[in-house]
């Protein structure tokens, strides 16, 4: 998958998109020669997906979020919760906006599973690991919690980890909760 | 920044409209507003196939009369006769310091020629993405620091005077000769190293021309027939090294001019002008403008061989 990124925030998103194996191009230096030459209109035809932070002034913003809307590509807007655009904002909620061009805020702690819901949006095979930012309480045996502890010391394995592998791996298994995704 | 579209033509719909309702169909496009504060005036409401030169100068009116208001021009125009309104008004506007750009849609015929590909309401979706893409970078590029009077059908920006027709099977647009591409559509637009810069000088109009000229193209032996009696100028391509005869027969009080990389064997007689660097269709509006000015053979002869906008490359004027 290609992704087309302008970020001009401090947080560091092609990092992110790199973790889900997607091809980011950031500027025309990133293209093959073949996206060069293989568009008629604008190289933004070339990308499955183009990703905007629009809090931040950048020279070519409007722009490139005008070209995304006149060809209809997969667009995420983002903008952090404390930062919002207005005018944007205001902009994109106009009803000629196609549905394909989104807004979404983020935070340090979401930021991966707002991009990990918007390429699997474009392909449902892309895979971006959320980040664990939900507290749950679990109660235990001693008996389990000895074993924790084992496997802990041991064989140098984080408990959580240990716990939350064991569910992914069951969810991965499970036929009838696949069919759900 | 402030831009002013001017719409003459070119949307593309099969069902007939008015000039208000065009004007509506063209403010519908909001994602412009993004790029610019844009005005939108409606000049004429004509296919490029009806367009007459006429029009250069209702164009270049309309300009000069809202120069100071605006930072760029962006005219609407069927890609039909683009380039000839285009290369008159170049020469009709001079001195331009901000960018008057040419654009519209750039779909081909020959993009929708695969009978049962396309339905009717899919061609004219093509073309008004095609319009609306164009518009958007027409529109950046005149809040941009480059001047002078471009066309902007497609992903390459070039100079009206260095411009020849581009056909693809898929697009219609325009290249440029060397030096006469301005900049290049990618993800967003990059401006070549040797674009003119804007400048605050006012630009000089003069709408006058002529069209009294006889346009040869490639005569075998580069012999002039029977002229139209109004003709004020005869202007010939040549082939490429073609030989200039050594035996002329030019019509005495009459410039011809004569494009094309020709072979000089003979000394030029005084009515005689060789333009080889120029494109046929920029020579024809130069001669135009020039015999709007002056009817001297000597002062248009001086007018055709000085570099009035960069139609003769390098820097644009």
């Amino acid at each position: 998958m290609n992704i087309y990124l302008l970020n001009k925030a401090p947080t560091d998103i092609a990092s992110v998109l790199h973790e889900a194996e997607v091809k980011v191009w950031t500027d025309m230096t990133h293209l093959p020669d073949a996206a060069l030459s293989g568009f008629s209109l604008n190289a933004l035809e070339r990308v499955d997906g183009i990703i905007l932070e629009i809090s931040y002034p950048a020279d070519e913003l409007h722009y490139i979020l005008a070209q995304a809307i006149v060809l209809q590509r997969p667009t995420l807007c983002l903008y952090p919760k404390n930062r919002e655009p207005r005018e944007m904002l205001l902009h994109l909620q106009k009803p000629t906006v196609p549905k394909s061009v989104i807004a979404r805020s983020y935070t340090s702690t979401n930021l991966k599973d707002v991009l990990g819901k918007f390429l699997q949006s474009i392909d449902r095979t892309v895979k971006l690991e959320d980040t664990p930012n939900i507290k749950f309480t679990l109660r235990l045996t001693p008996a389990l919690e000895h074993y924790l502890d084992w496997l802990s010391q041991y064989q140098g394995i984080n408990k959580a980890d240990y716990i939350r592998r064991l569910i992914k791996e069951d969810a991965d298994k499970n036929a009838d909760y696949q069919k759900l995704l | 920044m402030k831009v002013l579209v001017l719409y003459t033509g070119g949307l593309p719909f099969t069902e007939e409209f008015s000039a208000q309702a065009a004007a509506e169909k063209v403010k519908a496009y909001l994602e412009l507003q993004l790029v610019a504060k844009v005005e939108i005036q409606i000049l004429h409401h004509i296919a490029g196939a009806d367009v007459s030169f006429s029009l250069a100068a209702d164009l270049g009116q309309a300009i000069m009369s809202n120069y100071a208001k605006f930072d760029g021009f962006v005219i609407m125009h069927s890609i039909d006769n683009a380039i000839y309104t285009a290369n008159l008004l170049a020469f009709q506007l001079t001195n331009l310091g901000k960018p008057v750009i040419f654009t519209g849609t750039t779909l081909s015929e020959n993009f929708f020629n695969f009978p049962g590909h396309f339905s009717s309401a899919e061609q004219l979706a093509y073309r008004e993405m095609s319009l609306r893409t164009s518009l958007v970078t027409s529109v950046q590029l005149a809040t941009l620091n480059c001047r002078g009077v471009l066309l902007a059908y497609g992903p390459h920006i070039v100079q009206a005077v260095r411009a020849n027709e581009h056909l693809t099977s898929d697009q219609a647009g325009f290249v440029a000769w060397p030096d006469g591409e301005v900049a290049t559509v990618r993800f967003g637009i990059e401006l070549n190293a040797h674009t003119p810069t804007r400048h605050q000088a006012s630009p000089e109009f003069n709408p006058r021309y002529s069209t009294h000229i006889t346009t040869l193209l490639r005569q075998p032996d580069l012999t002039i027939p029977p002229l139209p009696e109004n003709t004020q100028a005869v202007l010939m391509t040549a082939y490429q090294d073609q030989a200039l005869p050594s035996q002329l027969e030019f019509p005495a009080n009459l410039l011809t001019v004569v494009t094309g990389n020709t072979i000089q064997t003979t000394a030029l007689p005084p009515h005689l002008l060789l333009l080889p660097a120029l494109p046929l269709v920029t020579a024809q509006a130069k001669l135009m403008a020039g015999l709007g000015r002056t009817t001297s053979t000597e002062e248009l002869k001086a007018y055709l061989l000085k570099n009035q906008v960069g139609e003769f490359g390098g820097q644009m004027l």
